[in-house]
């Protein structure tokens, strides 16, 4: 499915209605949530954990805790966000065991280099520009992803429920108990630092792109 | 008049498609006047992009099915008669 869920019968019951029927533990209720949330809980979960074997664990210990902590569930924010706010919470515990204390650089020296006045001041290499067989968008997701694991996780989060999972700000600061400017923030800081692993993968493939004239003259035809 | 700087603060509303209409015509002017900051733009956009194409879009069979048996060995599940007496209350 383009939306990462398994498609529901026509006569599925909508969040509301399935909660109600899980808190009658009605066994058909309980795979239909499985269906319907399964590949979004594991993508998520792989993509924080960079780990299958974490992923699947992820996966299993949220849909016991769904079942066991529905009747908690107060309805008053959507059944995804919920689910999702699970999942995020406990891959972030498993990486967080794992990956230590990072820090990502200060964001001035994340993107392009600037002059006192706030000028860019070196040649920004455009690697959109190159023809699309010479640096595949395969080879891209791949070096993205190795970026992603980069990450602290707190970053992470935020770039992979945004970015790769599609949620909206809204939708995003609710699961993470963020505020909006906190969110846009992180977000900003996590982009910035995928770009330039991006822009170091293009330039390492393509050192012609490197040389790309200074901002001034910067007309010049790429390879 | 913006300046590179003031960019970077923009670059998530203006993705968003949110920007006040008249910050948006500056950004718009500063970008048609600067490549530098064109190439930025271009190369952050399509970093955002291209994370989209890292979603699951399927799931392992075997993990569905272990996913499945994991939750069916802790779900209590009622007994005949307590489905039926469940089917009961329903009804009645």
């Amino acid at each position: 499915m383009a939306d990462g869920t398994t498609p529901d019968r026509a006569d599925a019951p909508d969040d509301a209605a399935l909660v109600a029927r899980l808190r009658t533990r009605d066994e058909r209720a309980i795979e239909t949530l499985i269906a319907r949330y399964e590949t979004r809980v594991f993508g998520l979960a792989l993509r924080l954990t960079s780990n299958r074997q974490d992923a699947e664990e992820v996966l299993q210990d949220v849909f016991w805790q769904i079942l066991r902590h529905i009747d908690a569930f107060r309805g008053d924010a959507k059944l995804s966000s919920w689910i999702y706010r699970i999942t995020t919470n406990t891959a972030l515990m498993k990486l967080r065991k794992r990956a230590g204390s990072r820090e990502l650089p200060l964001e001035e020296s994340l993107g392009p280099a600037m002059s006192a006045e706030g000028q860019i001041v070196e040649a920004v290499p455009d690697w959109t520009r190159l023809p699309s067989d010479a640096l595949e968008r395969k080879e891209l997701a791949r070096h993205l992803a190795m970026a992603i694991e980069e990450l602290p996780p707190d970053y992470r989060a935020v770039v992979v429920l945004r970015d790769v999972e599609g949620l909206s700000a809204a939708e995003a600061c609710e699961v993470l108990d963020l505020s909006l400017p906190a969110l846009k923030s992180r977000l900003h800081r996590a982009r910035l630092f995928l770009r330039r692993r991006l822009t170091e993968h293009a330039t390492v493939r393509h050192p012609a792109l490197a040389q790309t004239a200074p901002p001034e003259d910067n007309d010049a035809a790429l390879p | 008049m913006l300046r590179c700087r003031d960019i970077g603060e923009l670059l998530h509303d203006y993705l968003e498609g949110e920007l006040e209409p008249e910050v948006r015509r500056q950004l718009d002017a500063h970008l048609a006047d600067c490549p530098g900051c064109l190439s930025f733009l271009n190369t952050y956009r399509h970093t955002v992009s291209v994370a989209r194409d890292l979603r699951c879009e399927d799931i392992p069979p075997e993990l569905r099915e272990r996913l499945r048996t994991f939750i069916d060995q802790r779900v209590q599940r009622p007994g005949v008669l307590g489905r039926i007496r469940r089917r009961l209350r329903e009804y009645f």
